[in-house]
Parts: C-alpha cells; sequence; structure tokens
C-alpha cells in the first residue's frame, strides 16, 4: 500500500503556503443569510460495493425506486437521498484509497479526511467540545483506517470498550472527578511534558513531530480535565459494551457509542468505519457463509449474494441508528438528535469488484433542516461531478463554508445545490 | 490487492504505480524486473540511493503495543499485569514495528494515563511489598524507590533532577502508597518510557556523527531480539561499559538468541514476513471442519520452529527452502497423515518422502493463509513467491477492470479458471508474473491438503517463473521452484531487506553494507541478523 512518507508531508506544507493565495482567489463567496445547519456529523464508513447492483434504477429526484442492495434504508425514506455516479478523479478507485474521505490521492500531500477538517472548523469558530472528533471501529489486524490528517492515516479506537473508557469514562462531562484526582493528573502530565520538551531538544525536525502529536494529545485531555465536573445534562451513557471481537459487529456498537457521545454533547463529529480494505473476515449468519469481505464477496462470488447480504445488513444498522437518533433528546433540548445530525454512508472507493472511482453516497438525518426531502427519498445522478462536492456539502452543513486546505484545489469545492433544500 | 512490499517502493504514489502497471506489460521478460528501483521513482518518496550513505537522524520507537506490554510484564515481574487495549500499531509491509507511523496522538494520551493508573492501582495493590523493601519513612528509602524503578522503566539509570522531580510528587502525597501510585502512573505516562530512543553522544572520534549510548544500545538489541526491554545482564554491561564494541554486541546477540523470548520474536518476523501472522482468523469454507483452530495454530508454530532452528543452527535461505525435516505435534501431524508423533509440542521429524514438500513453502501456515476461502489461489501463491521472495513490486488490477474470474465453459480445476488471465492482454501483463509461479503449488489445495487431482482432473502443476537473470525458469511442482529460489542471491537479498526493516523499522538504506557483511560471514540467517547488528546504523546517527 503506497504511503506519504515525512518528506512529501513537509513538502506539501511548502506547497499548499505556497498556493494558497492563489487558492483563495477561488474561494466562493459566502452566502448571504446562514443556511440551515446540522450541528453533529455521523459517518459511516465502508468498502467500495458492486455499483451495478447496488444502482437504484428507475429513481427519479423525488422517489427512490430501491434495489434489492438498497432497499432496507426505505424506513428511512422521507430523510434519504442517494447520490451516484460522482467521479473521484483518480483519487479513490482502489482498496483503501486514500481520496474516498479526502478527495486526494495518494500522489498528493496534506490528506486531511472530511470529519476531520470539518472538526478543526467547528472548533475554529468556537464550537468547542471535550473531543473534537471521533474514529471508530476498523479491523485491528488491518492498515490503519481511510481516515486523515496531515498526512497520516489515523488509527481508529478499535476496541468498543476501550472506546467507551475512552469517551465516556473519568475525564467526560459525565464524570464527577475528585480534585485530588484532578490535581495529581495534571501534575504527572506537567511531569510528562517537561520530559517532552527536553527530548525534543535532542531531536530534528521531523522527530520532533512525533512529540508534538504526543504533546497535542496531552494538550486535548488537559482540556478534558479542565471541563470535568460540569453538568452532565441528559446524557447517561449506559454500560460499556461488550464486544465481541468480530470487526463488523464491534462497530454495530461503535454506532451507539456516538450516538451517545452526541447526547453528550462530547463531540460533533462521529465516524465508524465498517470493516477495512482488504482483509475483514465476516461471520454474520443472515449474510451467508463465512467469508472475506474482499476476496470472498467481492471478487469471488459470482453472483455476488453474499455481497448483497452485507450491504442490506449495513443499510438496517444505518436505519437503526437513525431510530436511536430519532428517540434521543438533543442535549439543548430542541428536537431529537436526529434533527441536528448529519448521517452520510461514504465509501473509500466506487466500484470495489471493478476498481474505479464511480462514487456514490447515502445522505440521511434531520441535518437541521439542511437537506433537500421528497417522502419517497431522493435520488440525484451526479453525472460524473467531482466526488469532492459530497465531501463539501457536508462541510457546508455543518457550517464550515471556508474550503481551504480541504480537497483537490483544482476540482470543484462547492456543495452540490442538489442535495440543499 | 495491495502491494504489500517495503517502505521505499511502497512509498510510491499513484504515478509510480502507473508506472509499474506498464512495467508489469513492458518488463516480462526482461532483464533486471527487480521492481526494486521502479516504484522509488521522482516521487522523492522513498529511500533513494545517494540516502544511502546516511546513518539517519537521532530518533524515537514509540513502543509496540507488545512490547509495552513486555515491558510491564518485566518491570512488575509479574505476567498478570491488567491488560489495556492503549497503542494500536499500523500494520506496514505486514509488521507492525514502524518507526515513522507508530506515535501517540489525538485520544491516546488520555487512553495511555487510564491505563497507567490502572496499572499503577495494581502494583500498589499487589506488588508494592516487592517493589521496596527498606523503610518508606525515610526519605533516602523513597529515593532508592522512585531510583530502583525508575530505571526498570525509563531502561536506563535517571537523573539526578529527575529522580528529584518523582521524589517530589511522591512526597506531595500523604501516605507512601499514595504517592508510588501517583509516581508509577506518572512514570508509564512518561516519554521515557513509551519511546525507544536512539539519539546518542556526540562522538569524538568521529565529527559528526553521534555513537549511541550504551543504555540505548541495550534497549535496541534487546527490543529487536526479544521484543522485550533489556534484561538485568544486559543493562549490567551497559552500566560496566561492555557494550562498547562490535564484539560486545555479538556477544549479547548471541546470548539473547537463545532465549525462548528470542525465538517467539523470530517467529513474529517469519509470520509478517510470510503474512501468515492472521492465519487464525482468516474465514475458511471447511465443511468437513477439519481446519481446527488448533490446526492453524500448530501451522504458525511449524513455521515459527523451523525459522528458529535454522538461525540457531546456522542455516541459511537454501535450508529454508529445501530443509528435509519440520516441527509438527500430534495435531498437525494427523492433519498432514504423519504417523508417529504425539504431543502438544512441536517436534521435529523428517518428512517422509513423497508426503510434504521440502521447506518452508510447503509448510500448512503458508499454502493455507496463500489462498481462497474454498479453493487455492495461483494468485496469491505467486505474488507472495514475487513480492517476499524476491522483493518485487506487483502493482494492485488497473481501474475498470473487473478481476472476478468467470466460470468459463468445460473449466474444472481451479488452474483452467485462472488460465483465462493469460488469454485477457489486460490481465496478462501482471499475472504472467504470479499465475504461472502460484501453478507450480496446485498439488495442494485451499487447505494446505495434498491432492492429484481436482474434480477427477488430474493437478497439472507445471508453470514458469518469468524474468530470472537466468531467463524463464520452468516449474513443475513446489519442488522445482523451491531448488531454482534456494540457490538465488535475489532471495537472500530479499530477506536481508525484510529483516533489515524489521529491524529498524525503515526501510534500509544499509543493505549493501549488510549484504556484503552476510556473504563474507557464511550467509546464514543468524549472519544476517548480526550483520544488521554490526552495521553502523546500528549504533550511530548523524550528529545533529
Amino acid at each position: 500500500m503506497p504511503m506519504m512518507n515525512r518528506r512529501d508531508f513537509a513538502r506539501g506544507l511548502g506547497a499548499a503556503a505556497i498556493a494558497a493565495p492563489f487558492f483563495s482567489l477561488l474561494r466562493r463567496a459566502p452566502a448571504q443569510s446562514s443556511p440551515p445547519r446540522a450541528k453533529y456529523l455521523l459517518i459511516f464508513f465502508t468498502n467500495g460495493t458492486d455499483t451495478a447492483a447496488w444502482t437504484p434504477a428507475g429513481s427519479t429526484e423525488s422517489r427512490i425506486a430501491f434495489s434489492p442492495m438498497t432497499e432496507a434504508l426505505a424506513p428511512l425514506a422521507a430523510n434519504l437521498t442517494l447520490v451516484e455516479h460522482l467521479s473521484s478523479f483518480g483519487t479513490a478507485d482502489n482498496h483503501g484509497a486514500p481520496g474516498g474521505l479526502s478527495g486526494i490521492g495518494y500522489s498528493g500531500f496534506n490528506h486531511i479526511s472530511v470529519d476531520q477538517f470539518i472538526a478543526d472548523g467547528l472548533r475554529a469558530a468556537g464550537v468547542t467540545t471535550t473531543i473534537p472528533s471521533l474514529v471508530l471501529g476498523g479491523v485491528s489486524t488491518e492498515q490503519q483506517s481511510t481516515f486523515w490528517r496531515e498526512g497520516q492515516r489515523l488509527s481508529p479506537l478499535f476496541s468498543p470498550q476501550s472506546a467507551y473508557e475512552t469517551i465516556f469514562a473519568g475525564a467526560g462531562p459525565g464524570g464527577q472527578l475528585p480534585p485530588e484526582v484532578i490535581r495529581r493528573r495534571r501534575s504527572a502530565l506537567d511531569l510528562v511534558k517537561g520530559e517532552l520538551d527536553q527530548l525534543a531538544g535532542a531531536l530534528g525536525a521531523e522527530e520532533r513531530r512525533k512529540l508534538e502529536l504526543h504533546t497535542d494529545s496531552i494538550r486535548q485531555l488537559e482540556e478534558r480535565l479542565s471541563g470535568s465536573g460540569s453538568d452532565p445534562g441528559a446524557c447517561s451513557p449506559a454500560g460499556a459494551p461488550a464486544g465481541g471481537g468480530q470487526p463488523l459487529l464491534d462497530s454495530e456498537l461503535h454506532l451507539d457509542l456516538a450516538v451517545t457521545a452526541f447526547a453528550c454533547d462530547i463531540t460533533r463529529v462521529a465516524a465508524v468505519e465498517f470493516g477495512n480494505n482488504q482483509s475483514t473476515q465476516v461471520s454474520i449468519p443472515e449474510i451467508g457463509e463465512a467469508g472475506d469481505w474482499h476476496n470472498s464477496f467481492l471478487h469471488g462470488d459470482n453472483p455476488r449474494t453474499r455481497l448483497v447480504n452485507l450491504e442490506r445488513w449495513l443499510c438496517e444498522r444505518f436505519v437503526a441508528t437513525a431510530d436511536k437518533l430519532k428517540a434521543t433528546p438533543s442535549p439543548d433540548g430542541d428536537g431529537s438528535l436526529f434533527d441536528h445530525t448529519l448521517m452520510v454512508w461514504a465509501r473509500d472507493m466506487g466500484d470495489a469488484v471493478i476498481h474505479n472511482g464511480d462514487m456514490r453516497f447515502v445522505f440521511s438525518g434531520g441535518a437541521g433542516g439542511y437537506l433537500r426531502t421528497s417522502p419517497e427519498g431522493r435520488y440525484i445522478d451526479g453525472g460524473n461531478d467531482a466526488h469532492q462536492r459530497a465531501l463539501v456539502t457536508c462541510c457546508h452543513a455543518m457550517g464550515v463554508t471556508s474550503y481551504d486546505g480541504f480537497g483537490d484545489p483544482n476540482a470543484p469545492r462547492t456543495p452540490l445545490e442538489a442535495l440543499i433544500a | 490487492m495491495t502491494t504489500n512490499a517495503i517502505p521505499g517502493r511502497l512509498r510510491a504514489i499513484a504515478g509510480a504505480a502507473l508506472l509499474l502497471q506498464i512495467s508489469c506489460v513492458g518488463q516480462l521478460n526482461g532483464p533486471g524486473n527487480e521492481g526494486d528501483d521502479e516504484g522509488g521513482g521522482d516521487d522523492g518518496g522513498g529511500l533513494t540511493p545517494s540516502d544511502c550513505t546516511d546513518l539517519g537522524p537521532p530518533m524515537l520507537r514509540r513502543l509496540t503495543s507488545a512490547q509495552l506490554r513486555h515491558s510491564l510484564e518485566a518491570i512488575f515481574q509479574d505476567p498478570t499485569v491488567p491488560e489495556g487495549a492503549v497503542l494500536v500499531d499500523p500494520v506496514v509491509n505486514g509488521f507492525r514495528v514502524d518507526a515513522t507511523e507508530a506515535v501517540i496522538r489525538d485520544l491516546d494520551a488520555q487512553q495511555l494515563m487510564t491505563y497507567a493508573e490502572l496499572v499503577a492501582d495494581w502494583a500498589v495493590t499487589q506488588k508494592l511489598g516487592q517493589l521496596v523493601t527498606c523503610d518508606t519513612a525515610q526519605a533516602d528509602c523513597r529515593r532508592q524507590f522512585v531510583a530502583d524503578l525508575g530505571r526498570r522503566v525509563q531502561r536506563q539509570p535517571l537523573s539526578d533532577a529527575s529522580i528529584e522531580a518523582y521524589a517530589a510528587m511522591l512526597d506531595a502525597e500523604t501516605s507512601f502508597a499514595d504517592g508510588a501510585e501517583v509516581v508509577i502512573a506518572a512514570m508509564l505516562q512518561s516519554p521515557m518510557f513509551l519511546y525507544r530512543r536512539e539519539i546518542g553522544e556526540p562522538d569524538p572520534d568521529q565529527p559528526g556523527q553521534n555513537r549511541l549510548t550504551p543504555y540505548e544500545l541495550a534497549s535496541n538489541l534487546s527490543f529487536m531480539l526479544t521484543d522485550r526491554p533489556p534484561d538485568d545482564a544486559l543493562l549490567s554491561a551497559a552500566a560496566d561499559g561492555r557494550l562498547g564494541t562490535v564484539e560486545d554486541l555479538e556477544r549479547e546477540a548471541e546470548r539473547l538468541l537463545g532465549t525462548p523470548e528470542a525465538a517467539e520474536t523470530l517467529g513474529q518476523f517469519a509470520r509478517g514476513w510470510l503474512e501468515t501472522d492472521d492465519l487464525e482468523s482468516r474465514a475458511k469454507v471447511d465443511p468437513t471442519n477439519q481446519l481446527t483452530d488448533d490446526v492453524r495454530r500448530a501451522m504458525l508454530a511449524e513455521t515459527d520452529a523451523l525459522f528458529v532452528d535454522l538461525v540457531r543452527s546456522g542455516g541459511g535461505v537454501k535450508d529454508l527452502l529445501t530443509a528435509p525435516y519440520t516441527f509438527v505435534n500430534q495435531t498437525l501431524a494427523s492433519y498432514y497423515g504423519l504417523p508417529g508423533v504425539g504431543g502438544d509440542q512441536p517436534q521435529r521429524i523428517d518428512i517422509p518422502p513423497g508426503t510434504r514438500p521440502f521447506g518452508i513453502l510447503g509448510h500448512g501456515s503458508v499454502l493455507t493463509r496463500h489462498a481462497l476461502a474454498d479453493s487455492s489461489s495461483p494468485v496469491q501463491r505467486g505474488k507472495l513467491v514475487r513480492e517476499r521472495f524476491l522483493c518485487e513490486d506487483i502493482p494492485p488490477p488497473p481501474p475498470n477492470v473487473n478481476p472476478t474470474l468467470g466460470d468459463p465453459m468445460g473449466a474444472v480445476t481451479t488452474r483452467q479458471r485462472y488460465e483465462q488471465h493469460a488469454v485477457d492482454p489486460v490481465c496478462r501483463g501482471c499475472h504472467d508474473r504470479m499465475d504461472p509461479v502460484g501453478f507450480a503449488f496446485e498439488h495442494f489445495d485451499g487447505f494446505a491438503r495434498p491432492r492429484d487431482q481436482e474434480g477427477g482432473v488430474p493437478i497439472d502443476a507445471t508453470g514458469v517463473l518469468r524474468g530470472m537473470p537466468e531467463g524463464d525458469i520452468a516449474l513443475d511442482g513446489v519442488d522445482s521452484l523451491t531448488s531454482y529460489l534456494a540457490d538465488s542471491t535475489a532471495v537472500e537479498e530479499c530477506l536481508v531487506r525484510y529483516l533489515s526493516y524489521y529491524s529498524y523499522g525503515l526501510d534500509g538504506c544499509n543493505q549493501d553494507a549488510i549484504r556484503g557483511d552476510v556473504e563474507e560471514s557464511g550467509s546464514t540467517l543468524k549472519s544476517m541478523v548480526l550483520a544488521i547488528i554490526r552495521a553502523p546504523q546500528f549504533s550511530r546517527r548523524a550528529a545533529r
């Protein structure tokens, strides 16, 4: 799997700095009145699919004619838009490609996935939560996720138990920590920071970068400690989930954690990855005989019955999550979480059987009224427009409207108007 | 399919990958089809030859999750230290040792803090009596506790300032137990614990160069060979100035190589190199349920054992590929149909002629892992040979090509289905490098079981290994492939490259030097390990 290395990373920074004034000329003027906005973003992330089986043939902009692979999404129709035939322009035409969420291919620099870009944008706009963003799920035995930051792949929190502890235990707003504990933690972290500074002095810039990431991670932790003791509000995390170690089933548990994290307003951005790239083993009875998502379901079966079953299973997880969001009050008391959440089903690539970047997305959620809706669902043929526009739509929906630093500046960086109410 | 080769080439970019696709077509029979230089292209992404005189800058390597676990077990001398899901190890090239990708970021600090507190609580409850034996009412005793624990945690003596800082932290608490708990939690979050340091000190004899400190060398050696922190003997050698020379390092390496921990670590290398590490969790469609978890584990243990045996006994690549003996327990012997083996532990047996192929490529682990859920896979097996034994790159299929094989009329055997690749000109370019190599394994199904026929059709295990320096090598069965590879210097060079990556966490800059050293010292597997340790990159860094 090709990767960026440190030199690419440094070079990318340089290139971005030089090009920045030019890019800003291309930026669109901000809208006159602020559009309705989503407060929460939930990215449901999977491998590419068999596009022929996915396509809801005969659909229109006001009605989805569901394919067998997508029909389990039907209960969400009134809040559902399926978009397909968006082109990745070569950035996402193979398994685990970096462009699916970043709009940038292997040859680019400074990949940042849309969730991270939005989290930064929210922070810059003063929307601070104790965790800037969550990346959950994936497969621990595989390469890292398709989520990126500063040109480096991010590791999801694989274990639901560990994720639960990290999100909700101790330093979270739900935890009421004794002052003694906070004092001790701060004193340990002060000592650690001193040692990090000392070590950094012996290193060159590239290696110092590792310690900067570490220091930044501690800074985030300290912010969480500062927030400790605040009003937990309506948030009431259930007990820790008991993950069984089967990656897809664990990801299902992670969806619940993401919903609860929203309910507690611990984060505004969460991504849950189902499977990763090429080595996800699937053993779920309703899908069929156990097999390998890549080798068996995508490239082995003909017809791809197990892939259709797997995608239907994923649709059901998507719908179940929407139902949980609907059943959960928004932390600010204004309706349900669903009303304020933008749900997006994104993928690493387009057609995973024949390897191309013919991308498709599922948009759902109340999204604060941002999305245009139709009682029987909406279908949009993207006509080979840039898939990056779907990613930019997520930014726009979340109120992050300056796209500098995201995606490929040579591809359009405007939201897809057809999606917007 | 990914290109799971090593980073220098791996850090190839999309443009370079495209070139490679073309190269599959263009260089089929051409000379020098090594793949090594192709991926580097002009992206500047990998280590280019001009970099290769460099010693590399001072660096840090974050402990892997296994190393963290092993370190805690060593610090507290207790295997029951609480588990924790902290530190994810990026999988790069099939290994989890990458020096560049492993970092601490985002929520890691919090996870580490929570885990450190959990371990500290456990240690104070369970181990305090062992961690301190003096009178903790005395300040000297408390300082001694900090110094002793700190030396084990940081793998080197603490500076006086550091002892003072931790002692002050301890004394700020109302009881010794509380203080000890705070200190343990802090030490386990320390970068001096979480990173191995390869920084060194200026070498007055070699201006511009740092020589790693004896403690840094002790850590490097120990983590490389045992995946664990240095033991008392190694720390003593560092303290007493007995790690200063190449001979010192070799002496300690020889000692460590004899330990069970080294055997485990060498086995882990073999699993990463042969990409068998996930064999236990691979989905297999096995209606007869013969491929039990026990069989899978025994298969991995077989390969581990042969690799370790050959490192220790002075074997080389040739032996690895052609050893007429192997290591099986009762479960695996029975699976293989070999009589007369009892017990759970792998036992060395001579392979009865006509039963299993000789050498590592005939192992159940390799044949089962490099197969599909319900059949063999000539592609995967051929790719294994190209990438892991010859260090060539195989690019992913080009866009808009459906790699799913159909069921052509009259096709009965796996081979007949894969032969479609040779017909289709789009597929042929790359698959001609893989499939005809994989066909040589067709006497073994996707479960490593021998077969003479498939669906009533006799097995045809003929094939060809194209593009070798000697030309195309005709194959018929696994033995024909291994007998060619066994004498190939390319295989030896490739193994050195993987071993070097495993040891340094970086794609080697120094392989020419290491290869020269290996050749001079007898081309054994052990000589490869020792050459990596003797190389200047092991003990020196460019001064900042």
